[in-house]
């Protein structure tokens, strides 16, 4: 047997918490992680990749409870462990790559809002990371012996040669003139530009005296300043996560869409290009998203190429360069090894503090198993759920046998909400047919 | 009268003197063996009548002369040249002394020159010369003066002339010495009005076969069996020299040779020959000889029976009645063991029905024997025995065309050009299927092959030819069928992208070769059957009514199968996609299952699975499709986990924990060795690795734990930080080195004392 490496209880505490919660944990991912190994270490390079001033992009498909928003935590936690800059959203009706209603710069303001750095890695780092830039350029200019503001100019003057990068530079100028002139407003409004707050030019004029904003056309082109800012700023680069993919699949307008995807296929272009600087992407969807060849990626036929697998990753040769990771489903083996990691972290990595025994595991998926069918393995959460209040109640009543109170454990059957949504729309059409009569 | 009378007994005197002669020196070489007795004293009498005959002798004695062979005699005028005739006055009939031997020609009836009656529609069934009328009488005499060969005439004039010979052979070489050269003469005459009037009466064929049957055993002295075959047919009757030639090979232990055993065929009663073996005797003995060597080689041995071979010959000559000819040889009779027949009819049986098409066609086009259509609907067996200039052509075109390959792709509207077809840019079904067969008679198949669900052959268009390895598939099992439409469905993904890899190629081809349902014929037909669907344009047609009758679960199968065929080039490439959502809907499957499918696939591929290409074996059923079987669902009863695979799955574990544990675990803090800056300010300290500002800021923190937000912005101004970036920076450094914030909230700003510590340590 390996050494015993014990958990920490603050891990422990955030892992369990999370899960109770019904979410994914943001610390001690690693404890919980099953299987993927190939997976983890492909995402690994192309994450060290971007710290050498490289690029990636990646979709992670997988269907519903396959554990995408799981993997893309995880990746995202290890980019900050990386010392990334990470923004992640989920796309939704209003928030889109392209748009001209202003949905694509409600998706930068979201990305932005959830701008994360390893110290605040629930978002809201925004200013943070400005902040040690310019704090890092004061330091300079004392050094040097000049004004900060022209250390500032000479360092961001790199960002001048990319589109928006003069506008761009002017507001970090602006948030130092702030700071320095105690213009709490003038700052303020330096950040709402920085996160595409301002929808009209004009606002953005009067606040800044800049001539641009983030809007709709330069989303793309804004997430490249930032990539490269927050590098200027000490990090190593910027993770874009993109969940919910899907939702651009769903979207009525084929034209919409279409545009949609030509984004993409610009931002797979350069990132495979290699022209993106220090920026990598994490596009989370389904599999229709991607397969279907009327609404999905490869219904528009420029990305179909671009997304092709490695001819020669056959036959027991595994490629993971290619741009898709594919997340098979969850078996109930899968399940029975998460299970006995959490039973891990609950006794704080020591088997000696084990709550239940093996058996218990067994008994446990074959409880589940006859409460909710294959749902137990397919979408886990409730699974974990009741796994971990299981393991609580047990560790709050050490009299207590497992075996009593297994019978008692409640579980839910997780519903898709796509599912869902069929369901009620087929439940409705029922209803319209019930009372049509002839 | 008297004149001819005289000179008719001269002639008898003279003749009897020569025959006695004759057989005195001559009488041990007879081969009659009731031959040697001595002829009856004659005593000729002349009687006169000038009334018509009435066929009817009162019992006067006989006054006759029998005229040799070759010589002529002179009647009413007419000279009758031959011989081979008797006559006189009278001649009694042997068995009835009342009745006037029916060939006797009583010169002095009257014969009515003027108004012969060749056609004799009036004979009776036993004309006789004597009753008929003097027209009739003209006509028989005409038909004797002109040699016995005027085929225009009733076969009732042939029978008198053919019952004298009956009674010269059967009758007079018992009583008198006849000569061998006569009985050779008259045996000739036989052979010769067999062949002139067997064909036009099969009553007189089967009387002149028997008596020529008798001429002939009772002279064979050799083995019966190494005599020419009778002539003649098909009769219902075996002769006897076919029962003896067979016998004696039986007795002698031989095997009974081809030769005689197909005179067996074509003569048993009990065997029917239909019109194929009619129509084509040629080919029907050509192929008859063929099987009964396959089956029996030399020749069936049989085992001699104790029925002896009898010869009966029952006169026609109805004077003759009571004499006729039995004979008993001391050789077995094999030819009524019905165990013999029972061997040679499913010969016969498969001789008629391998060449009914041949003969059917032949019917509807006479004369094109030659033709490479009717070569085409030869059996086999025979094919490859025969040879046909066209079909020679044929083939060299053909061997030009595969330039040795197995197998090749060949415009159908060559194809047709080459075959006798109605139209010209297609062949008929019946057009294509024989076509097909002429084929696989050179050694060759075809694809699409009409009869296992492929089309006509039609222009424009391509077939692939493939050679042939051993027997034909004349017939595919239902996994075959089964087999072929995951073929073509495979094939139809497969190409979906425009092009074919070499990758799915194979992966097919392996697909085949691995399949256990299939006969190794029947997977050459598959692969050409691939090659085809690989190089032509594939439709989808029809696919969806071959493939509704399918059970679920063999569709679901089917459906995971196709996505791996689209796979196996490593990528799905839209157009794959595209055709898999229109074969998924053929199957009833939604779009939506194509996915998951299609990801499962990835998944397996680039995850876990040690085997990426995931295409289950196929079971080994002979019934219904060959779908692999589903694997055993996990957990449907009770739970059944995979120890192996957790096994795996907690090894992999491993390795990403050892991954993400250097990434996560807390690395003892390096102390980087930052190159220090020279600092215009009072603080000279730098701690873990942060500048003298940080440090400052940092050290402040010893006195005071908790900062209000405004409190502590002064506090980072003093030292030309901006807080959040000095909040920023400071945390990023507590984590490494401790693996925590040491400053939590915004406002207000709490340091974490346990961190804080250690930071200091």
């Amino acid at each position: 047997m390996s050494e015993i490496k014990k958990i920490r209880s603050k891990d422990r505490d955030a892992v369990i918490q999370s899960l109770r919660a019904g979410v994914v944990p943001r610390k001690g991912l690693q404890h919980i992680q099953v299987g993927r190994a190939g997976e983890v270490k492909a995402l690994l390079t192309d994450i060290q990749r971007i710290t050498e001033s490289g690029s990636f992009i990646r979709l992670i498909i997988g269907e519903y409870g396959s554990g995408k928003t799981f993997f893309l935590n995880l990746i995202r936690t290890i980019a900050m462990e990386k010392k990334c800059v990470t923004v992640h959203a989920d796309l939704s009706p209003d928030r889109r790559l392209h748009a001209t209603g202003g949905q694509a710069r409600l998706l930068y303001a979201e990305l932005m809002r959830n701008l994360s750095t390893r110290p605040r890695p629930d978002g809201g780092a925004l200013s943070a990371v400005v902040e040690r830039f310019i704090s890092e350029m004061l330091k300079s200019a004392k050094n040097r012996g000049v004004t900060p503001g022209t250390v500032i100019g000479e360092n961001l003057d790199c960002l001048t040669e990319l589109v928006g990068g003069y506008d761009f530079a002017e507001v970090i100028s602006a948030y130092w003139k702030a700071y320095d002139s105690g213009n709490d407003s003038l700052k303020t409004n330096a950040l709402r530009w920085l996160r595409g707050e301002f929808s009209t030019k004009t606002e953005a004029r009067q606040a800044l005296g800049v001539r641009t904003i983030i809007d709709d056309s330069n989303f793309y082109n804004m997430l490249k300043l930032m990539a490269k800012f927050v590098k200027l700023a000490g990090y190593s680069g910027l993770v874009v996560c993109l969940d919910e993919m899907v939702n651009l699949f769903k979207m009525a307008s084929s034209q919409a869409r279409k545009s949609n995807y030509e984004e993409i296929l610009h931002i797979l272009n350069d990132c495979l290009q290699g022209t993106a600087d220090g920026i990598g992407f994490l596009l989370g969807g389904t599999p229709d998203f991607l397969y279907d060849t009327r609404k999905g990626l490869y219904s528009y036929s420029a990305l179909q190429s671009r997304l092709a697998k490695n001819t020669f990753a056959v036959d027991g040769l595994l490629d993971y360069s290619g741009p898709v990771i594919s997340l098979g489903n969850l078996v109930p083996e899968d399940i029975y090894v998460l299970l006995t990691k959490l039973r891990h972290v609950f006794a704080y990595g020591d088997p000696g503090n084990y709550l239940v025994p093996d058996d218990a595991l067994y008994v446990f998926i074959e409880h589940c198993q006859k409460r909710i069918g294959d749902a137990y393995f397919r979408t886990p959460r409730n699974t974990i759920v009741s796994f971990i209040n299981l393991l609580s109640v047990l560790e709050q009543n050490p009299g207590a046998s497992w075996q009593t109170l297994l019978g008692s454990v409640e579980i839910e059957i997780e519903q898709n909400p796509d599912v869902e949504v069929n369901i009620k729309n087929a439940a409705k059409v029922d209803e319209e047919l019930s009372a049509f009569k002839l | 009268m008297e004149l001819a009378i005289i000179f008719i007994i001269g002639m008898i005197i003279v003749i009897i003197s020569v025959v006695s002669s004759r057989s005195s020196k001559d009488n041990s070489t007879s081969a009659f063996q009731a031959g040697e007795g001595e002829f009856p004293s004659i005593r000729v009498t002349v009687t006169t009548s000038t009334q018509g005959g009435s066929g009817y002798s009162d019992n006067k004695p006989n006054d006759y002369k029998w005229i040799p062979p070759g010589e002529s005699v002179t009647i009413a005028n007419l000279q009758i040249p031959g011989g081979m005739i008797y006559c006189g006055k009278h001649l009694k009939s042997i068995s009835d002394h009342y009745m006037i031997e029916p060939s006797f020609i009583n010169a002095s009836l009257p014969i009515d020159l003027e108004n012969p009656d060749s056609e004799g529609n009036n004979l009776n069934y036993w004309p006789s010369y004597s009753s008929i009328p003097q027209s009739n009488r003209a006509a028989y005499l005409l038909w004797l003066a002109g040699g016995r060969v005027d085929t225009n005439i009733n076969i009732g004039y042939v029978f008198i002339f053919f019952y004298g010979l009956e009674r010269r052979l059967l009758n007079d070489t018992k009583t008198s010495n006849v000569s061998h050269d006569e009985i050779q003469a008259i045996y000739d005459e036989l052979r010769i009005m067999r062949q002139i009037y067997g064909p036009l009466s099969s009553s007189f064929n089967h009387y002149v076969n028997g008596l020529i049957e008798v001429v002939e055993l009772g002279n064979t002295k050799g083995k019966f069996y190494d005599l020419a075959v009778p002539l003649g047919k098909f009769t219902y009757e075996l002769s006897p020299i076919i029962k003896l030639a067979l016998g004696q090979l039986a007795l002698e232990g031989k095997p009974l040779t081809a030769k005689w055993i197909f005179q067996y065929v074509l003569h048993h009663p009990d065997i029917n020959l239909r019109t194929p073996a009619k129509r084509c005797p040629g080919e029907f003995k050509k192929l008859f000889e063929i099987w009964y060597a396959k089956k029996f080689k030399d020749g069936i041995i049989i085992k001699p029976n104790k029925t002896k071979v009898k010869l009966n010959y029952h006169c026609g000559n109805a004077g003759l009645s009571g004499l006729n000819y039995n004979k008993i040889w001391d050789i077995p009779d094999v030819s009524i063991l019905k165990s013999l027949l029972n061997k040679i009819l499913p010969i016969v049986e498969v001789c008629q029905n391998d060449l009914d098409r041949y003969s059917r066609w032949l019917g509807q086009h006479p004369g094109e024997e030659d033709s490479i259509i009717a070569f085409s609907l030869l059996p086999d067996e025979l094919a490859s025995v025969m040879t046909n200039k066209k079909v020679e052509t044929f083939r060299g075109w053909l061997n030009n065309s595969m330039d040795g390959a197995e197998d090749a792709l060949i415009n159908n509207k060559e194809l047709i050009d080459r075959w006798q077809t109605k139209n010209d840019d297609r062949m008929l079904k019946s057009e294509t299927l024989s076509f097909i067969s002429f084929l696989e008679k050179m050694k060759y198949g075809i694809e699409p092959d009409v009869r296992f669900g492929g089309t006509s052959i039609k222009a424009p268009g391509k077939s692939v030819i493939f050679k042939l390895h051993g027997q034909p598939v004349s017939d595919v099992g239902t996994e075959y069928l089964g087999e072929a439409l995951l073929i073509h469905i495979a094939a139809v993904i497969a190409k979906a992208d425009g092009k074919i890899e070499e990758s799915e190629r194979s992966l097919l081809l392996g697909f085949i070769n691995k399949s256990s349902a299939l006969v190794p014929e029947e997977k050459h037909r598959m692969k050409a059957l691939l090659t085809w669907h690989l190089n032509t344009d594939i439709s989808t047609k029809g696919l969806k009514k071959q493939l509704e009758p399918l059970e679920r679960e063999q569709k679901l199968l089917l459906a995971e199968y196709i996505v791996s065929v689209a796979g196996a080039d490593g990528y799905i490439s839209p157009e794959e996609v595209k055709m898999l959502t229109k074969l998924y809907n053929f199957l009833g499957f939604e779009a939506k299952d194509l996915y998951s499918h299609i990801h499962l696939f990835e998944a397996d591929k680039t995850g876990d699975s040690e085997e990426p290409v995931m295409v289950r074996a196929s079971e080994n059923s002979r019934n219904g499709y060959s779908i692999p079987a589903p694997e055993p669902v996990m957990g449907k009863q009770g739970i059944d986990l995979d120890m192996g695979k957790i096994k795996n799955i907690q090894e992999e574990t491993k390795v990403v924990v050892d991954i993400l544990g250097k990434i996560f675990t807390e690395e003892e803090p390096q102390e980087e060795i930052v190159e220090q800056e020279p600092v215009a300010d009072d603080t000279t300290e730098s701690l873990q690795g942060l500048d003298a500002n940080h440090t400052a800021v940092l050290l402040t923190f010893e006195a005071q734990k908790v900062w209000a937000r405004e409190e502590f912005e002064k506090l980072t101004s003093k030292y030309d930080l901006l807080p959040d970036g000095a909040l920023e920076t400071l945390n990023e450094r507590s984590l490494e080195v401790c693996d925590e914030n040491l400053c939590e909230g915004d406002d207000p700003i709490i340091i974490n004392q346990e961190v804080y510590e250690e930071l200091m340590t």
